[in-house]
């Protein structure tokens, strides 16, 4: 009796169940199969120390696996490596000061992009209307530039140097930019909503990009027969990423 | 005196070492996930959270809207219409809702600097099952009435997110792809320089789909295979789509399709699409050692001239 007993509590010691780190979870709309339950996870940081360690026990298969142009990265903390799409810009007012006639005014703002997604992104502008007075419509507004030559229009660029030349345009530089801004000289009206134009493309890739950065300058040159006083308009950019 | 002027300078040239960027009234916005595919039966109800990061130097207010989109160009670009309120033939508004309590699309809802703000976006799929929706959920900065002092730009932000959708019964998908180009950038190419393989694939089928294809590149000559796998990426129906291959290395990038050769040959390259024969184009290319073969020509024909030229001197002396 002691033999079988004593039987009984060894085997039961040698084939104690080993945990298994997997859970079924089950809601109205899905079924998680084999779901992984970390024993530890956490971010530690020290009180001083610019760096920080994220931490997480216990998953089942960790790791980067690859094979006939499949990757998987697999783990909690791969999280970190997704590039989120982010857009950013740098200056949301933008003074142009006094308008004197033939006397172009400037303003800037740069954009910043991040995108993470296979396919890239675009960056999308439009004006709300033409630089408008407080006083319109007895007041015109100052109507969009068609550039020296006039050869600009809001899909295409052209050279705008001459202080005779009229209007207001934008003019992109640096990263992901079209090919029509050959230079600081390009410029192009803009995308109008009021006369319901679609918004047009500013900078644009096909590509991953952890930072790509570009300046939007915007340019007023008034001729004599404005009406004096300040004009204002709002401009939109959109960031979208490709599909 | 000299130590409080050394002073001010090291203190000069201490805050200039360590100045940050100070923007005036700037914008910096996140959105997670980029981009969402949907395949449901019709009639059903599909819900999708997004994340919305405000990391402005200042509280947003924002306004969530969907509009349609349709494909631009061949690079997986978007061509948006603000215009439109209409999704699958109907009011937007009848397909698209937020779950979140207090925030409604198209109306104004506010993320303090430094938070985020979890949308959670319900797809009412129609009754009846018709061609593929694409959809940009756009979040947008509110007009908040700033006026300046003097003429000036007022600038807002909008970022947005990509919704391809099917509706089927069986989930079965329904698209078609088929090579329109593949070629290369040269026929004859140097040794060590790079081949660029360009090609496009369209959809022909009734659902969004990705491209699943691989390039086999032979030898003729030595019976060497390379393989280049394509890029997975979405074609819309009735779309194309410019071919990028993948990289095998840990870091999510793409990389042009080419090929380069430490050794000369006769090469064909074929394009196939799911593996099959029927699916499939294919092309040819040499590559010669160019730079090589031009350097002993003209080195040999300056040996010759110069031999010439010695025999030449004999002759006369």
């Amino acid at each position: 009796m002691k033999r079988i007993i004593a039987s009984i509590f060894l085997f039961i010691l040698l084939t104690k169940p080993v945990a298994v780190w997997a859970v079924n979870m089950y809601s109205e709309h899905y079924t998680i199969q084999w779901g992984n339950m970390n024993i530890g996870s956490g971010n530690l940081q020290g009180e001083d120390d610019p760096y920080g360690l994220g931490v997480t026990m216990g998953e089942l298969t960790p790791g980067y696996f690859s094979k006939n142009g499949y990757v998987v990265r697999s783990g909690f903390q791969y999280i970190h490596s997704i590039i989120p799409f982010s857009f950013t810009i740098t200056d949301l007012e933008l003074e142009l000061g006094n308008l004197y006639p033939e006397t172009p005014s400037t303003a800037f703002t740069d954009l910043k992009v991040s995108a993470g997604g296979a396919n890239g992104y675009q960056v999308l502008v439009y004006q709300d209307h033409d630089l408008r007075s407080f006083f319109y419509p007895s007041v015109e507004d100052i109507p969009k530039t068609v550039c020296d030559n006039s050869d600009c229009d809001k899909d295409t660029a052209g050279v705008w140097d001459q202080d005779t030349t009229h209007g207001f345009g934008i003019n992109m530089s640096g990263d992901d930019v079209p090919v029509g801004f050959a230079g600081d000289t390009y410029y192009r009206a803009l995308a109008d909503k009021e006369e319901g134009e679609g918004p047009v493309e500013l900078m644009s890739s096909e590509n991953v990009t952890r930072l790509s950065e570009a300046r939007a300058t915007f340019k007023v040159n008034v001729s004599s027969l404005q009406a004096a006083g300040d004009y204002e308009n709002s401009i939109m950019f959109i960031a979208i990423p490709g599909y | 005196m000299k130590k409080l002027i050394f002073l001010i300078l090291l203190m000069t040239l201490f805050s200039r070492l360590f100045l940050t960027e100070a923007y005036a009234q700037q914008l910096s916005l996140e959105i997670t996930p980029s981009l969402i595919e949907i395949i449901a039966k019709p009639g059903k109800s599909i819900t999708q959270a997004f994340e919305i990061s405000n990391k402005s130097d200042r509280d947003l207010y924002l306004t969530a809207n969907i509009y349609p989109f349709s494909a631009q160009g061949n690079e997986g670009r978007v061509n948006l219409d603000l215009n439109s309120q209409e999704c699958w033939q109907m009011p937007c508004g009848e397909v698209f809702s937020l779950e979140n309590s207090g925030i409604e699309l198209n109306e104004t809802f506010l993320i303090k600097s430094g938070e985020n703000q979890q949308l959670v976006l319900r797809v009412n799929m129609p009754e009846i099952i018709m061609d593929d929706g694409y959809f940009t959920f756009l979040v947008s900065q509110s007009s908040e009435g700033d006026f300046l002092n003097t003429s000036g730009i007022v600038g807002m932000g909008a970022i947005g997110t990509n919704i391809l959708a099917t509706i089927s019964e069986d989930g079965v998908n329904r698209s078609k792809m088929r090579i329109d180009e593949f070629s290369t950038d040269k026929v004859v190419v140097d040794i060590f320089n790079q081949l660029l393989f360009k090609g496009v694939v369209s959809n022909q089928g009734s659902s969004f789909g990705k491209i699943d294809g691989e390039i086999h590149i032979n030898n003729i000559l030595s019976k060497n295979k390379v393989i280049l796998y394509l890029r997975q990426d979405n074609v819309l129906t009735n779309g194309r789509k410019q071919i990028a291959c993948r990289t095998d290395t840990e870091e999510i990038e793409t990389k042009d399709c080419s090929f380069s050769s430490v050794l000369p040959g006769i090469f064909s390259a074929k394009l196939f699409l799911n593996g099959e024969e029927e699916e499939s184009e294919m092309t040819r290319f040499v590559v010669f050692p160019v730079k090589i073969f031009i350097a002993f020509l003209v080195g040999g024909f300056f040996a010759y001239f110069l031999r010439k030229k010695r025999n030449l001197n004999k002759l006369v002396a």
